[in-house]
This record gives C-alpha cells, sequence and structure tokens, in this order.
C-alpha cells in the first residue's frame, strides 16, 4: 500500500475543471482493487475523509478534495473481459481508463463488429470511473440516453470493504443509485459497457441561423421531426445548440485551436448554430436530411449557412467543433479568473421538463441581460438540457450571477425540473445551489452513505450547512 | 480565363483509426473505414478558389475500386464540375510509379488540363512520390510543396513551396502540376443541399480500354517494381566537405570517390 504525504508536485490533483482548488494531507494511486480497498480501511480506520479522483475533467468539483485522503484511479486502467453478445459485445474495464484509450481499444477490439460506446463525454481525458460516477452523457444522448442506459454492470468497492458485482438489469435500484452516485459509498472499481453496433451511415450537419428567434424554431421544428423519426431505421442521434456568443468565441479561436483549425470560416455573423447527428441506413438517412433541409430554408438559412459532413471519420471535424463549447467557456472563466480569482463557474445545468426551447432560451437570454452579464449557452437541444454559462466580470456581477442561477432554480423546481444534471453537484455547484438541489440526489448520497460506508469517508452532502 | 483544373484525389483508411503494423511499418487496413486524404481535400479546395476566382472547370480523378464513388460525390458536393474514377482489377496493387502512370494515363484521355493539382503526399503510403511521376510521365513542369498560389495568368501561375531549408517563389508555365500543403487553403465543407444533390450524380468510369496505353502489364501489380520490406524515414546525411577543382583532376577525385563508396565496384 503506498501513501504519499501531499507536496508541491501534485499540486494537480486538488483541482479539476471547475477550477476550484482544495488542499489534501495524502495521496494513493491505486493500481488494483485489492491496493484500494487496502487503502479504503486504512482511511476507515482513522475516519479519515476520502476524495476519488479519475481524470479531473469533472466542471463541478466533485474529485476536488477538502482535507484528507486523494484516491486517484488513473493508474487503474486495464480491460478485463471482451465478450461478444447477441447484439452487440460487453467490454469490462478499469475505472481509470480515458475516453482516447477506450475508444482506441473498442476500435481495435470490436473495429470489425463495427460496435462503439455511445456515451462519450467531449472532454476525451475523462475516465470511464468518473463517467459512470456522474452519469454523464455524448452528444448523441438524445438518442442513445445516458451511462446508466448503456453500462450493464459495475464493480462496487464499498467504502466498508464489502466488493459486489451490481448488474443495471438485477439490482436496477443499487445500480442506479452508484451510477450517478458521484462516488458516494463506494468505489467503481470496474466497468462493463455495453457496447452496439455502429449506424450504417452516419451524417454530421451545422445549421446557422441568422437570428436567435430563427435558430429556437429551427431547434422545435427539428425536435418535431426528431419525435417523428424516433423508432425508425434513420433517426436524430444528436440536436445539440451553441448559441451566438459560443460562436463568436469559436471564430475567435478557430485559428489558433488545434482542434478547430480544419474547419472553414463560420458563416458571417449567425445568432445561433444547431449540430445534429443523423444515424441508420444511407437513404432513410438522406430523407430525414432533406427534411430538414426544407425546415432550415424555412427559418432562413441558405445552403451556405449549412455544413454537412458524412462516414465517421469526417464527422469528427464537426464534433470537434460542437465539443469545443465546452473548452472555450471554460478557457473564458479562466481569462475572468485571472483578475478576480474568487469568481468561479455560473453555470445553470438545469431542466424544465415539457417546456418549448425558444422559453427556455428567452428566460436565460433576458434575465442575463437585465443584470447585464454576458451569458454563453450551449447544450443538449433536443431533451432541452442546456447550460447557461454567466460570465460574471467582477465581483459586484459576480454577486449578481449568484442570485441570478438561484432563482432559475426555485423556477426550475416549480415546475418540477432538475436543478443539477450530467454535471453532477460536486461542490460547486452544492454551494451555489445550497437548498435548491434535487432531492433524488439527497437520497441517493444519504442512502449510499448509511448502507456502505459507515465510517462516513466518502460522505456526500448536498448543502454546504453542517 | 478558363483554366481547366485537374485534382487527384484519394481514399486512404482512417489513420487514427488504424493500428500499425510495426514490423513493416506499414498500416493494417483490415477493418478500417475509408476516408479522403486530408492533403487531397486541400488540393481540391485550392482548385475551387482558383476557378471561383479565374473561372474555368474542376476535374477530380480518383484511382480505386468502385467504393471510392463517395468520395467523388463529396468532390461533386464540394464543388466539382466532373469525376472521373479510373478502375476495374488491372489496377490493383498498383505502387507509386504504376499509380502515377495509371493517374497520368487518365488525365491525358480526358485532357488537355492547365494544371494538376495533388495533395502533397497519402497518408496511408506516404511517398509522397505520385504527384511528382505522374508529371515525369506526363512531360510537364512540377512544383512540390506548394504553400501559396499568388498570381495566375492564362499562362502561368507563381507559387511559394516549401524547400528542405525554407521557402522558394517561383513562376511555372501551364501545363503543370502541383502538390500542395494544407496550409495553403482550409477544406469547406459541403451545404445539406449541395451534399444531397451530389448523392444523385454519377462519377464517370474510366476503364483500361480507353486509355491511351491499353497495355495491363504496365499498370496495377505487374507495372509495379516496389517490394516494401519496411517503411522508415531516412537519417538526414551527415553534411559533407566541399572541396573545388577542375577538369581531369575533378574527374579523378569524383572517381575515386565512387570507388571508396563501391568498394571497388567502379573500376
Ligand atoms: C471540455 C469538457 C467537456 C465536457 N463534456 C461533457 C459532456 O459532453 N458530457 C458530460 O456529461 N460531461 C462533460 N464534461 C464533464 C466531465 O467530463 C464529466 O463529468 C466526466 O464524466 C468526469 O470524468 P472524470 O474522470 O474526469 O471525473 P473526475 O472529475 O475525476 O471526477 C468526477 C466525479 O466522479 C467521482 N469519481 C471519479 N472516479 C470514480 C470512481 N472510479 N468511482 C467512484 N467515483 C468516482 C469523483 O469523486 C467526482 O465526484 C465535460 C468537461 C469538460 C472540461
Amino acid at each position: 500500500m503506498k501513501i504519499y504525504q501531499m507536496e508541491e508536485k501534485y499540486r494537480q490533483f486538488i483541482g479539476d475543471e471547475s477550477r476550484l482548488t482544495g488542499y489534501c494531507d495524502s495521496l494513493s494511486f491505486p493500481e488494483t482493487e485489492d491496493e484500494a480497498a487496502e487503502i479504503l480501511a486504512h482511511m476507515a480506520a482513522s475516519k479519515t475523509p476520502v476524495t476519488l479522483q479519475g481524470g479531473l475533467t469533472g466542471v463541478t468539483g466533485g474529485a476536488v478534495p477538502q482535507g484528507g485522503h486523494v484516491m486517484n484511479l488513473s493508474r487503474m486502467t486495464k480491460v478485463l473481459h471482451y465478450e461478444k453478445t447477441k447484439d452487440g459485445a460487453l467490454l469490462t474495464v478499469e475505472p481509470g481508463a480515458t475516453v482516447l484509450d477506450l475508444k482506441k481499444e473498442i476500435r481495435g477490439l470490436a473495429g470489425k463488429n463495427r460496435l462503439f460506446w455511445p456515451v462519450w463525454p467531449t472532454a476525451e481525458t475523462a475516465s470511464a470511473g468518473g463517467i459512470a460516477a456522474n452519469n454523464s452523457r455524448g452528444i448523441c444522448s438524445y438518442h442513445y440516453g445516458d451511462a446508466r442506459a448503456n453500462i450493464a454492470s459495475v464493480r462496487f468497492l464499498a467504502a466498508d470493504g464489502r466488493r459486489k458485482t451490481v448488474s443495471a438489469r438485477e439490482e436496477r435500484e443499487l445500480f442506479g443509485q452508484i451510477v450517478g452516485g458521484e462516488g458516494a459509498g463506494g468505489v467503481i472499481t470496474a466497468l462493463e459497457l455495453t457496447l452496439i453496433p455502429r449506424p450504417e451511415s452516419l451524417w454530421a450537419i451545422c445549421f446557422f441561423l441568422k437570428t436567435e428567434n430563427a435558430a429556437a424554431r429551427f431547434v422545435e421544428g427539428a425536435r418535431r421531426i426528431a419525435q417523428a423519426h424516433r423508432e425508425a431505421a434513420a433517426f436524430v442521434a444528436a440536436l445539440e445548440y451553441l448559441d451566438g456568443p459560443v460562436l463568436v468565441l469559436i471564430k475567435a479561436n478557430r485559428a489558433s485551436m488545434a482542434k478547430l483549425r480544419d474547419l472553414p470560416e463560420l458563416p458571417a455573423d449567425p445568432a445561433g448554430a444547431v449540430y445534429m447527428e443523423l444515424h441508420g441506413p444511407e437513404d432513410g438517412v438522406e430523407e430525414l436530411a432533406g427534411e430538414l433541409l426544407e425546415l432550415s430554408a424555412d427559418c432562413g438559412c441558405t445552403d451556405e449557412d449549412t455544413w454537412a459532413l458524412s462516414g465517421e471519420a469526417e464527422a469528427e471535424r464537426l464534433q470537434h467543433f460542437r465539443g469545443a463549447a465546452s473548452e472555450l467557456v471554460n478557457a473564458r472563466i479562466d481569462e475572468i479568473k485571472r483578475t478576480d480569482p474568487a469568481i468561479t463557474k455560473l453555470t445553470a445545468d438545469m431542466t424544465f421538463p415539457g417546456e418549448p426551447f425558444t422559453d427556455t432560451l428567452t428566460r436565460y437570454r433576458k434575465s442575463a441581460a437585465i443584470v447585464d452579464i454576458p451569458c454563453y449557452i450551449y447544450g443538449h437541444a433536443g431533451t432541452g438540457s442546456l447550460y447557461a454559462n454567466l460570465m460574471p466580470e467582477n465581483a459586484e456581477k459576480y454577486e449578481a450571477g449568484k442570485q441570478l442561477l438561484r432563482s432559475w432554480a426555485r423556477e426550475c423546481q416549480a415546475r418540477g425540473g432538475t436543478t443539477a444534471g450530467e454535471y453532477g453537484v460536486g461542490k460547486l455547484t452544492k454551494n451555489l445551489l445550497d437548498g435548491l438541489l434535487p432531492e433524488a440526489k439527497r437520497e441517493i448520497f444519504e442512502t449510499l452513505t448509511a448502507e456502505w460506508d459507515p465510517a462516513g469517508i466518502l460522505r456526500k452532502k448536498l448543502t454546504t450547512h453542517p | 480565363m478558363m483554366l481547366q483544373i485537374a485534382v487527384c484525389m484519394k481514399q486512404v483508411p482512417a489513420l487514427n483509426e488504424g493500428k500499425m503494423d510495426e514490423g513493416m511499418g506499414t498500416l493494417i487496413r483490415k477493418d478500417i473505414p475509408p476516408v479522403i486524404n486530408v492533403y487531397d481535400l486541400t488540393a481540391l479546395e485550392t482548385a475551387l478558389r482558383l476557378k471561383e476566382e479565374y473561372g474555368g472547370k474542376v476535374t477530380v480523378f480518383s484511382m480505386g475500386p468502385e467504393s471510392a464513388e463517395s468520395l467523388l460525390r463529396e468532390a461533386f458536393a464540394m464543388g466539382a464540375d466532373r469525376s472521373v474514377l479510373l478502375t476495374g482489377p488491372e489496377f490493383a496493387g498498383a505502387d507509386a510509379v504504376a499509380t502515377a502512370y495509371a493517374l497520368s494515363q487518365a488525365i491525358t484521355a480526358r485532357g488537355p488540363f492547365d494544371l494538376i493539382l495533388c495533395g502533397r503526399q497519402t497518408t496511408d503510403g506516404d511517398t509522397a512520390q505520385v504527384g511528382g511521376a505522374i508529371a515525369q510521365f506526363m512531360e510537364i513542369p512540377s512544383i512540390y510543396w506548394v504553400s501559396r498560389i499568388h498570381a495566375v495568368t492564362p499562362a502561368s501561375c507563381t507559387v511559394t513551396a516549401l524547400t528542405a531549408k525554407g521557402h522558394a517563389s517561383c513562376r511555372i508555365d501551364f501545363p503543370c502540376l502541383l502538390t500542395v500543403e494544407r496550409e495553403l487553403a482550409v477544406p469547406r465543407i459541403p451545404g445539406l443541399g449541395a451534399k444531397i444533390a451530389a448523392k444523385k450524380r454519377q462519377p464517370e468510369i474510366l476503364t483500361l480500354q480507353e486509355l491511351p496505353d491499353r497495355d495491363s502489364s504496365h499498370y496495377g501489380r505487374p507495372g509495379s517494381g516496389t517490394r516494401v520490406i519496411k517503411i522508415f524515414s531516412p537519417r538526414e546525411p551527415a553534411p559533407a566537405a566541399a572541396v573545388s577543382m577542375k577538369g581531369k583532376e575533378a574527374a579523378a577525385y569524383i572517381l575515386e570517390w565512387l570507388d571508396e563508396q563501391t568498394e571497388g565496384g567502379i573500376r
């Protein structure tokens, strides 16, 4: 059992993509489940709080320690098992394997059978364990769902030392708590990913709209088309939105960001863009694309306002375009932090059930304008799960931004929505939305702790109050 | 001005999907989906921009199996006027020289062209020899690694090209061949309408029977002298000392030097 005392060279392990920085006394990098178990037992004996870490790409600070011990799982990267099934395959991996490693591995193992895992978040250094713990989603979650829907089982090393393989089918409730439990109760030491057949054909399309109104109309229309084709052989896999301010960031960084260098100039001054992926047999995909083309013309797009590529490798160019949004918004926060380090990310990761897209967009846009704080909006337009990122430029605006975020959360709760979605509550959202977070999450945290973590070393709370 | 531009394009295995055969230094192509060679996309983009600026027609050539039609449809979607697929069992297994010969024949069959554009290399073979060899077979001048095209007249163009040590600017008369660097132009992405319309267009199919040289032994495997043992980047030779001599003295020096290199094989 190797435990290292905290020193300067481990600084990178006390912060994540939330840009929060914490502190810890010691760290470990277990390479096996046995080693992780030994370390947990040691920490439980002394009631030392433990923070679990994967790839540290989390944006809510879930992996940021606040004292105690850091257990970083990035050295548990083995592929444990690969097994073909009737309609795909199951791939069992350790939690530290990253998106980048696993994508390669899956192509190698399942290339001939043309299989894939549809959950990958756009952060390529995120780990399998982190994805499961956060119940993350990829850009194609509109069709394929979240991590929970695409993992067959997880291996769970509880804080009290018990070990258990939890199947999605047989122990639904517990599985649903662990996947999405943000590391409460125990460590995910292996995951069985459900690989499914790749679509015969894949088209990636971007529509650039001239006004935000037209963009919202396009999204509403695209949702209707997607709904109508939901059960068809060719379907909409991704329906994502990027607003004008995000497009300005992309434009400004096109030449300097490696990922964006393969993109041509964006059409002049779009007020919003919609990224879509269509999967299925070629003929069906083409027909679906035809319907979207008509819709885009009705919303004022000419052919110059659209980009269309087909094939997995080619589509990557446009996936990078969509993926750049999160990175650039984070980079913008970094710039602001340089002038005032106390400012943190203020992101609404909320879903207002059944609400028209136009209304969600208008709420964010108008109220941010009233307090005069720039707001960058992007995310899953298909399901209405948008991220609205407020960028307050000074302490005063930061306070106003926090209040605005809380007012959105109150409205979201009043409508029966979810105030913390795929990014999890971590530490940042917990602080910002204290008292306004989903009850279901509190229940998950409390149940996992009560059942599996009597010493409370992995305890997660939904409030900053003791 | 009506420039007639030919662009050579190829489908290659998607690099990021492939694994390398460590012994041979070659890509294991099995089960890897094809993509358009990225350098060729720059060649097509360059041709389209020249057409838009100076007028003319762009014809895309590809040698490959029928599945390469999808590449040519993508070229239509981007704005190519014509596309020609050189296909048939006779062309299978071609090395760089046999590929260049076949393409030179196809271009001649559908020509004449003022300008032939190729990507600097393909990402599967990486030999960067096909462009130059096409020019050689067609007996036209060529410039490699073009990073800018400055001016075009009905008779010539002025370009900047990378050299081993920097850049060189030169004027080259038509007909000529240029191989282009990716920095020359970011390839456009077709609009959705153009993409759907391109799906309905058929590339022209060209077979051995329609080429000026119909001798199948000049193409494909029979026409290829290369046998790949291993692919590696050559080491840069150590700089040699310069000597200055004249006439017989120089000839004797060269002969002796060659003799040393070939261990007496020259004499
Ligand atoms: C540029 C960028 C793009 C992103 N795109 C997306 C996206 O498209 N979709 C999306 O959902 N999210 C996205 N995210 C957020 C983030 O990538 C995901 O939340 C990701 O799943 C976190 O994985 P990680 O390995 O980095 O986890 P970490 O940040 O290391 O940890 C996150 C949480 O998981 C817990 N945890 C980690 N490993 C384990 C384990 N083995 N067992 C138990 N608990 C564990 C930690 O304690 C922590 O609470 C993005 C982030 C960035 C910076």
